[in-house]
């Protein structure tokens, strides 16, 4: 089956006819501007690629039509390099090469299960409450290591999971090829949010038991936090080799307010240890809202023109947004008309 | 910017204080961005007891990496190297210097980020090696004894209580935050950072797309300038128009009828299959000239020649 009409979803035994009155309505990007990939906006190449990927090989076909020339897979090279003698449509095509087709799909499908964790969390753990739950969760039901979007992408180097790279397969020209480069992308991002996930092993995250009402579970953390504090203590009075080092590393995370919630606890202040940890561990759980907020301030300087943006028309702005209550988080001073 | 709408956000600035000047532990979400050139930074006051965020006041944060004279009170030896232009992490002091300043706006000038040591009682300065520890258990009371340099010190920590400060600072995982975190855990100070976990996995993306084998950062670099081709150049959106008008003559030069164009070239005799190619060619044969036969067969040459260079008309056996 011809690339075009698997990508744009025509049926297999469809007819030229048919597919030469349908595909420019189907070619979404050449009627409509669509989104514009911002370096600076999360997840905006892969909003982009939804739209754009499956328009590959149709736009590929129009500018090598339009622009004629050498047939990119044979002559694409650096981009930047590229771009010295290029600009505009013939640049364009140029950058559509058979490797371009491959990684962007490759990057895209392999992405999907951290897009997935990302749009979770904004949705389902928008306040502070959600995320001392979500942590408490994490520290109960499963633990990091066993969370979802990691599992995902793990799968994806499992039969069960290869299955999402079968449409692909079918239009490379080196499956060795590019399985190998899936395989690489896939463990490069999974150790890196393995390596971020961990966090939630190390103080105070790997605590929050102790504000949960299992009990055992609370047990499991006192006893955790005491043995964590006996342990940096021998390490920073032992005189071996390499002690201090290691000492050095352990208080990036066990640091002065993690130290005195277990001296608390050690010394039987058991609510006083609670009240720190809450006051470290329940917290907003992202600074998308502060994000948003900029977002807000940017979007209305669009419309202002020249006119300067002093500092009393920003705090106007953020007091006013819609930012916290979208995220179901109370607005106490807020001044409503 | 109206009368009304300052006299707003005065009425929100004191509503803020009055809920935030009585409490001792707070989460502060910050971060900065460019706004009319300047930096400013945006702050959001969280409180666990309340469950209850404000705004803090807008800073600007000014740019640079040079002290002028006479611009901030410096200790002797740091203004020695201000005046020698080898102060570091300069931009690092002007962000914690911004959220002490918030806090003492939102606190009515009760705390600033100096206020957030441990009681008197209480040293948490880490071991040094040769001290020792000892952990004393009695009926009334526990507490952690220490000698540090031969001198004797017991932990009192039963004078943390609720009025102590605590300060939760969430950040994005920048320079600047990483700088002013190293800085207030050298501290040892009651302040506690934590780093935002969403910028974390965007960051995770990009340097998976960096380090894997495979040329992604080019892709990356190739897909983002093509797919954000109909708002260049200069954000005119003029490729777009040019873009539509490739489309508009590509679909009135070309058709669908086999023999009257290339379209039926490129969408199935360059498929790999050879006996339409074949088949075109004669039926060519029974209905053009001589003439136009003999372009026809260049064409189609032509055609062959590129075939395995053409990848939209490949097909799945291939694979």
């Amino acid at each position: 089956m011809p690339k075009i009409i698997q990508d744009l979803g025509f049926p297999e035994d469809a007819s030229a006819e048919l597919v030469w009155q349908e595909f420019p309505l189907r070619l979404t990007t050449w009627r409509i501007k669509e989104l514009a990939v911002k370096q600076s906006r999360w997840f905006s190449w892969h909003d982009a690629a939804s739209v754009q990927l499956p328009e590959f090989w149709s736009a590929r076909m129009i500018l090598e039509w339009y622009c004629g020339g050498a047939n990119p897979d044979a002559t694409c090279q650096q981009f930047n390099k590229m771009r010295e003698d290029l600009g505009g449509l013939e640049l364009a095509f140029k950058c559509l090469s058979q490797e371009t087709f491959e990684n962007a799909h490759v990057m895209y499908i392999c992405s999907e299960p951290c897009r997935g964790w990302y749009s979770w969390h904004i949705e389902h753990v928008k306040t502070a409450q959600d995320n001392l739950r979500y942590q408490l969760h994490l520290s109960r039901s499963i633990t990091w290591q066993s969370e979802w979007h990691l599992r995902e992408l793990a799968e994806l180097l499992s039969p069960r999971g290869w299955s999402k790279f079968n449409k692909l397969m079918i239009s490379v020209l080196n499956p060795d090829g590019v399985a190998k480069k899936i395989f690489s992308f896939v463990t490069q991002l999974l150790g890196r949010r393995c390596a971020s996930l961990s966090r939630h092993s190390s103080p105070p995250y790997c605590y929050v038991g102790l504000l949960g009402s299992d009990m055992a579970s609370a047990r499991a953390a006192g006893d955790l936090m005491i043995s964590d504090l006996t342990a940096l203590l021998h390490l920073e009075v032992s005189t071996m080799d390499q002690a201090q080092n290691l000492a050095a590393d352990l208080r990036l995370t066990l640091d002065a307010c993690s130290r005195l919630a277990s001296m608390l606890l050690w010394d039987g202040h058991h609510e006083k240890s609670k009240a720190l940890l809450k006051a470290l561990l329940v917290t907003i759980p992202d600074s998308k809202c502060i994000e948003d907020c900029h977002q807000v301030v940017r979007v209305a300087r669009k419309n202002r023109g020249n006119e300067k943006m002093t500092l009393p028309a920003v705090q106007y702005l953020i007091e006013n947004s819609k930012v916290l209550s979208q995220r179901d988080l109370q607005h106490g001073p807020e001044v409503t008309r | 910017m109206s009368v009304w709408q300052s006299k707003m956000l005065a009425l929100y600035k004191s509503r803020a204080e009055l809920a935030f000047r009585f409490l001792n532990h707070f989460c502060v979400v910050t971060d900065s961005s460019c706004h009319g050139c300047k930096d400013t930074l945006i702050s959001l006051f969280y409180s666990p007891v309340l469950n209850n965020c404000a705004f803090a006041t807008c800073q600007f944060m000014k740019p640079g990496k040079v002290i002028q004279p006479f611009e901030m009170d410096l200790d002797e030896h740091i203004e020695y190297l201000a005046a020698r232009r080898e102060v570091t992490r300069l931009h690092a002091y002007r962000f914690m210097q911004a959220v002490s300043h918030q806090v003492s706006q939102m606190t009515s000038g009760k705390f600033c980020l100096s206020s957030f040591k441990p009681p008197r009682g209480i040293c948490l300065k880490p071991l040094s090696p040769g001290d020792s520890f000892e952990h004393i258990t009695s009926s009334t009371d526990n507490h952690l004894q220490v000698k540090r340099g031969g001198a004797l010190e017991t932990q009192d920590t039963a004078c943390f209580d609720d009025g102590t400060p605590v300060l939760t600072l969430v950040m994005d995982q920048g320079s600047t935050g990483m700088a002013a975190m190293a800085y207030l855990q050298s501290l040892d100070v009651l302040v506690h950072c934590s780093f935002d976990k969403v910028h974390r996995c965007i960051r995770d993306l990009k340097l998976a797309s960096q380090h894997a084998s495979g040329n992604f950062g080019q892709t990356t670099l190739m897909t983002s300038f093509v797919w954000s081709l109909n708002y260049k150049p200069f954000k005119s959106g003029a490729w777009f128009e040019e873009k539509k008008c490739a489309l508009n003559s590509f679909l009135a030069s070309e058709t669908s009828v086999p023999e009257l164009g290339s379209w039926y070239n490129f969408w199935h005799v360059m498929g790999g299959c050879w006996f339409l190619c074949l088949a075109s060619l004669v039926y060519c044969c029974c209905i053009l000239s001589l003439e136009s036969l003999g372009q026809g067969f260049g064409h189609l040459q032509e055609v062959h020649a590129q075939d395995h260079s053409r990848p939209w008309f490949s097909r799945g056996c291939q694979c």
